[in-house]
């Protein structure tokens, strides 16, 4: 014993294994009580799927970063009798934990479908049915977890980290238990076809868990990840789940807030920062990535994390506010604030780290003439769009003097001067949200997409990917029951859009420069609709007739589809060639 | 002699994504050197962290010492106290310091002679301050802390993952000292494993070699039987095209050619002006790496 101790206090990576264990237990029994409290309602169940199982997640980020952490292979504990016992202690300590964590989701489970059958009856509308469901998935989760827990050998980092980011997901589908709160509809008739399908989808989420989670997932540990490929594939996957999956998540959560009434954009801040949340999580828990800046990927997550809190509250508990004369909500402030907080700590963060990790996480500012000169490019470029745009329309109503008048009006009608000031100012207090889309788009998926599909259509593709991205924001923010033709508009913009800064991002190897350009698009707006509040970008009615004018219009970027570098090799094919060429 | 096996595997097998390392049967000789020779990538680190039990996602079995299978080396302790292993990359973890490795070695292993080990880390000259980490020491010092740790336990056999790549001609010359120091420490009851791809300078401590090729053995065998069936043929450059179809391998110069040669086929070179030479280790090494190699092709 006495020499176990000693063993651990010579492991400090076991040191941070055992304080993870303890700062998780209580984090995790805290948060149980908490939510034990709530009891009875689908709501508990909510938060159980959508706060325990993250956390867990993090917990075991954490705890693994300590002794898994970049491809240690610890030879010297492996060829050791006693070095094994140890890493199996640490194992043992592990095991307990999630033990623990276990019986809390599955009594939770319990208490809020007993405390919710024992106030409402069984089964009595369909989104019960939904809800009853999720409980079930998540016990079932639970069940699967424990036995693989007591079955496992190996130990593997993702073999914890990865069956919980599924989990994640499959249980975000506890969420369809909220759709009873304010959907109330008595469907009795369906109770019968309902007792049939019950065992069936039991069944099929058994298989579906056991089959992916144990099979598939857990043999990574063994097969130390080779099934999911190379360790570009793992990143890939994780940078999806979390750009999209989140996003998909949300979804509801959306709606609940759109049948509310309640101001979105606090939703679309922090959607803004998936892509960057999913690439930093990506890099963080690969193998290979060697030293990255910590600091400021922090920054990126815990922005990320407020915001996501923010508007899941949001949605779910509207606070309206009144800010420059239009509706919005105190949990937008708010997440302004988190924004101008997490962009102040972003740039200390870049500018105290050493280049060489600058460099690695793509945020060095290369080539400045040119990217100064492509930022620019865009605003004027930006402008002419619009000015077809008016052009088109006018000419197409017949009063082209009136359109043209409107645009004159963006440079000067009463209080242009602030807007325009706002606008152009402010990009250091709120750059992170932007960096947050943009680090996904342009700087990770961009060149595999590019490597996958070819430069042009790889660009084409992702542009029409980020459109759909969007979604949820189409359908209930930007427009006002105008859902899919927004979607389309969408999409049309986030291809021209892409194409103009993929070529950009290509031209200059500079992130910084779509960055730049995604927040003068954004705010620009603002300046356009002489309009300094959120309203700006709400609630539009979009025709059918539109998007043909906007596809004229987006004509000015579409032009650098035909350009050189469009046609030829992605840029880390070329750069794999030189180096090549070097060697 | 009767030969006896330190290891014995059946059925190794190992599939790696496309790499796939398949050993139908495996025999390290008992109280000899044995080198693991192949390019990189030909498996070599995979079947030495197989055989040390760092991987233990493999199919077949294993034999240790005549009486001991995977399971003991698992559960008893004897197995592991026996078997010295010296990894690539992070055998030890980057963030202790030197003091710390020596003592997470004192704590680890029961046969660690710690005075030895002070004593072989001054005569290697590691350097000297204790709080050095060990991440921050060169890739030759590294190793030469990895050996002096391995050597200074009580073991019965070494297996040594690529011991000379980091080390410089003196140092390799020093290694091979060591090992044959090793071997004679119990008569015939020590043996060493170790891979490489330094064939030239490990040829001195070479007993038994073992040629790996894509995940294969593809030539096995005493050095001295290896180099009575292969020999080296110099000739003239008229009779390079004849020879072409006789020899194992052949590269071509200026003046004539040279290739090695099956000792069989000699009778088949006779009217050729040629020269016969015994072959060094490493000449037919890259001959039979040469011939099973997915780099050239068929030849």
């Amino acid at each position: 014993m006495k020499k176990m101790i000693r063993s651990y206090m010579v492991f400090t990576p076991f040191l941070y294994r055992i304080l993870g264990v303890y700062l998780g237990t209580v984090l995790l029994v805290t948060l149980s009580l908490w939510i034990v409290a709530m009891a009875g309602s689908p709501m508990a169940l909510f938060l159980t799927a959508v706060m325990l199982i993250p956390a867990d997640v993090m917990l075991d980020f954490f705890v693994f970063q300590g002794i898994f952490s970049k491809g240690f292979d610890y030879g010297i504990l492996r060829n050791s009798y006693e070095g094994l016992s140890v890493l199996k202690a640490g194992v043992l300590g592990d095991q307990l934990r999630r033990l623990l964590q276990i019986t809390i989701v599955m009594s939770i489970c319990a208490a809020s479908v007993w405390g919710y059958v024992r106030e409402n009856g069984f089964i009595t509308s369909a989104p019960e049915y939904v809800y009853f469901i999720a409980a079930l998935i998540l016990l079932i989760y639970s069940l699967n977890t424990l036995i693989l827990n007591i079955t496992r050998k190996h130990l593997n980092y993702a073999e914890a980290l990865l069956p919980q980011m599924l989990s994640f997901t499959v249980s975000g589908a506890a969420v369809g238990g909220m759709f009873d709160m304010f959907m109330n509809e008595n469907d009795t008739d369906s109770v019968p076809w309902l007792l049939v399908m019950i065992p069936l989808a039991l069944i099929v989420t058994y298989c579906m868990v056991a089959r992916i989670g144990n099979r598939y997932l857990m043999s990574f540990g063994e097969k130390k990840m080779n099934r999911f490929g190379t360790d570009d594939r793992k990143k890939l996957i994780i940078f999806l789940l979390i750009a999209f999956g989140i996003d998909f998540l949300m979804l509801p959560v959306m709606y609940i807030g759109y049948q509310k009434g309640a101001d979105l954009s606090a939703v679309l801040v922090a959607q803004m920062m998936y892509p960057a949340c999913g690439v930093v999580l990506a890099k963080l828990t690969s193998y290979n990535e060697g030293k990255l800046p910590k600091f400021a990927y922090g920054t990126i997550l815990a922005t990320g994390l407020f915001t996501i809190i923010l508007a899941v509250h949001c949605a779910t508990c509207p606070m309206p506010y009144e800010a420059n004369g239009a509706a919005t909500s105190v949990q937008y402030l708010a997440s302004s604030y988190v924004a101008v907080l997490g962009s102040i700590l972003l740039i200390i963060a870049l500018c105290v780290v050493d280049k060489e990790k600058r460099e690695k996480a793509g945020f060095r500012f290369h080539n400045a003439g040119k990217s100064i000169f492509f930022m620019f490019l865009f605003f004027f470029l930006y402008f002419a769009r619009i000015i077809v745009i008016y052009v088109v329309g006018g000419l197409i109503d017949g009063n082209l003097a009136e359109y043209m008048s409107y645009f004159a009006q963006i440079f000067t009608a009463d209080g242009q001067g602030m807007l325009w000031f706002n606008a152009l100012i402010s990009a250091p207090l709120s750059f992170i949200i932007f960096l947050g889309e943009e680090y996904g788009w342009r700087y990770y998926l961009q060149p595999i997409m590019q490597k996958k599909f070819g430069v042009l259509p790889g660009t084409i593709l992702l542009g029409i990917i980020w459109g759909i991205w969007h979604a949820g924001a189409d359908y209930m923010y930007y427009s006002d029951g105008t859902g899919i033709q927004m979607l389309c508009s969408q999409i049309v913009t986030c291809v021209s859009l892409g194409i103009f800064w993929g070529y950009a991002y290509m031209k200059t190897n500079n992130i910084w420069v779509p960055v730049m350009m995604h927040y003068l698009n954004n705010n620009l707006v603002m300046v356009i609709a002489g309009d300094a509040s959120t309203q700006a970008m709400q609630g539009s009615v979009v025709s059918w007739s539109d998007i043909p004018v906007l596809i004229i219009g987006a004509s000015v970027f579409w032009l650098f589809a035909l350009a050189p570098t469009m046609r030829g090799k992605a840029v880390a094919e070329k750069a794999a060639e030189n180096n090549e060429e070097v060697a | 002699m009767e030969l006896t096996s330190v290891i014995h595997g059946d059925g190794l097998f190992k599939k790696y994504g496309s790499f796939e390392l398949d050993v139908p049967v495996l025999d390290i000789p008992q109280g000899f050197a044995t080198a693991l020779i192949g390019e990189n990538g030909a498996g070599k680190s995979t079947l030495l962290d197989i055989l040390a039990g760092i991987r233990l996602d493999y199919k077949g079995s294993l034999k240790f010492f005549g009486k001991y299978d995977d399971n003991d080396r698992e559960n008893n302790p004897d197995v592991k106290n026996a078997i010295g292993y010296e990894g690539t990359g992070n055998y030890y973890l980057p963030m202790w310091t030197l003091k710390q490795g020596r003592e997470v070695q004192k704590l680890l292993f029961r046969n660690f002679d710690e005075n030895k080990y002070i004593e072989l880390c001054r005569q290697l000259a590691v350097p000297e301050e204790e709080s050095k980490k060990i991440s921050d020491l060169s890739d030759g010092n590294h190793m030469k802390i990895k050996l002096a740790g391995v050597l200074s336990r009580d073991t019965d056999l070494l297996i040594l993952d690529e011991p000379a790549s980091p080390l410089d001609p003196l140092m390799r010359d020093k290694l091979c000292d060591m090992i044959r120091e090793y071997l004679q420490r119990d008569e015939g009851g020590k043996s060493v494993l170790f891979s490489t791809h330094n064939i030239s300078d490990m040829e001195a401590v070479t007993d038994y070699a073992i040629i790996v090729e894509n995940g294969k053995i593809v030539e096995q065998g005493f050095v001295e039987d290896l180099k009575e069936k292969y020999v080296m043929v110099k000739g003239e450059k008229e009779d390079e095209e004849a020879a072409r179809k006789v020899l194992y391998s052949i590269s071509s110069n200026t003046y004539g050619f040279e290739g090695i040669c099956l000792s069989g086929k000699l009778d088949e070179l006779a009217g050729m002006h040629t020269v016969v030479e015994p072959a060094t280790l490493s000449q037919i090494c890259v001959a039979v790496m040469k011939n099973n190699s997915k780099l050239y092709g068929v030849n």
